[in-house]
């Protein structure tokens, strides 16, 4: 019976050490992934910040009324959301939706239809029969300029429609490899920065005219403001996995550690009642 | 003479960020000068070779695959799609897709893609300039008219 419950022991001691070294593996992939997305992250910042500088300088220097800066009255909500196609990323997409959510409650409007990037997000969404107006799947590891390009015209197309009247963009803001803040902002109408009472700080000339400016730059604005946020998702997800594959190696050790010790005491047990046994048997024959 | 700081960002780096003495660009309403203390002006930039005098005299050709420009009191800011100093340009790579449009704009179709082929088109004309402009030891204005 001893022996029988060593055997099993051993068995589950190889079992958690297979276990802890796929994690181990998925730990080194994530990070080797991280490294590349958030190369890729960072790089985009310049552009990022500067497009919103432009954009923000544009848009306060002027009262022109492009479809895609006038506030409407609020019938719908179009949420845009960012997630990953895979799991085992920690708490990752949980911290997404539920910022999501949390969003959609706190900024009561009759409606809200979701416009999901991940197949986590997508499954999460559907499960609860939220309207779904589009959905974006298999982004693979290295999401591109046009990927973004496409969910833009998605998202100008539900709002020059009348099909949403504000959209709000809920994804993962990457700060390092241990630290993510799910963060919502709003895409459209595009913000126009508080003005001061002196109005606006410059006059910008535009060329050929305001309209023309705009009708390029704001379709541009979003293309760029949803590729940061894809990349930015992406290198958050990774460095999610990663640190989600971390601790699950660590547990595993943990884990060995104490059936390794467990199973060196039953092991000890029974030399020691062997020798019992024999000793008895000897003692017995004499 | 007076200078003004001009940064080039494209969404995968910065490519250009130096004080300078006069840009010579190109919108869409056609070729633009910016000197120190231009009025502050948004405009988008179609594809074009961007010329670059600095401080020391040199100057320099960009290729700008069409993005915005903006100008105020604290420098120029180019917003490019893409952007190459000439001595970064894979000229092979910048004829065939020279070709390719060609071909595209050759065969017709509808006005989407032929406006595209004509876009792509003038990025590696503008490309294929910058470059060539390297080998021949030519520093004028190698400005092009492509439309």
């Amino acid at each position: 019976m001893a022996g029988g419950g060593l055997q099993a022991l051993r068995r589950r001691i190889r079992s958690v050490q297979n276990t802890q070294q796929i994690t181990r593996a998925m730990k080194m992939v994530a990070g080797a992934k991280l490294r590349r997305a958030e190369t890729r992250a960072r790089n985009a910042h310049d552009y990022f910040n500067a497009i919103q500088a432009i954009t923000a300088h544009a848009v306060e220097g002027t009262s022109m009324p492009h479809p895609l800066l006038v506030e409407r009255p609020l019938k719908t909500t179009g949420m845009v959301v960012i997630t990953s196609d895979r799991g085992l990323a920690g708490p990752y997409n949980a911290a997404v939706l539920r910022q999501a959510v949390q969003h959609i409650k706190t900024h009561p409007v009759p409606d809200t239809a979701v416009l999901v990037v991940g197949r986590k997000g997508r499954d999460y969404f559907r499960f609860r029969n939220q309207r779904l107006l589009d959905e974006f799947v298999n982004l693979g590891d290295e999401p591109t300029y046009r990927h973004a390009r496409v969910i833009a015209d998605a998202i100008i197309g539900h709002y020059l429609e009348h099909t949403v009247d504000v959209v709000y963009l809920t994804y993962m803001q990457y700060i390092n490899a241990m630290n993510q803040v799910a963060k919502t902002i709003r895409l459209l109408p595009v913000e126009r920065p508080e003005m001061d009472k002196a109005g606006p700080s410059r006059r910008y000339l535009f060329e050929p005219e305001a309209e023309d400016v705009f009708e390029e730059l704001l379709p541009r604005y979003l293309e760029v403001i949803i590729y940061g946020a894809l990349l930015d998702s992406k290198a958050s997800e990774q460095g999610a996995r990663m640190m989600a594959m971390d601790s699950a190696s660590k547990n595993a050790e943990e884990l060995i550690r104490k059936m390794i010790l467990e199973r060196n005491r039953l092991r000890q047990a029974m030399i020691t009642r062997e020798i019992a046994e024999l000793v008895g048997g000897a003692e017995a024959l004499s | 003479m007076a200078t003004f700081r001009l940064r080039v960002v494209t969404p995968e780096r910065t490519v250009f960020d130096q004080a300078v003495n006069e840009i010579i660009t190109r919108s869409v309403e056609g070729e633009l000068g910016i000197l120190p203390h231009h009025i502050p002006i948004i405009t988008p930039l179609v594809a074009h070779v961007l010329t670059v005098y600095l401080e020391d005299q040199s100057v320099h050709h960009l290729a700008i695959a069409g993005g915005f420009l903006e100008v105020n009191e604290q420098g120029s800011l180019i917003l490019a799609d893409a952007a190459e100093l000439s001595e970064e340009i894979d000229l092979p790579r910048a004829e065939a897709a020279r070709d390719r449009a060609q071909t595209r704009i050759d065969q017709g179709g509808e006005d989407h893609d032929l406006h595209r082929a004509q876009r792509a088109m003038a990025r590696a004309l503008s490309r294929i300039a910058v470059a060539q402009d390297v080998k021949s030891g030519n520093r004028g204005n190698a400005t092009l008219l492509v439309e």
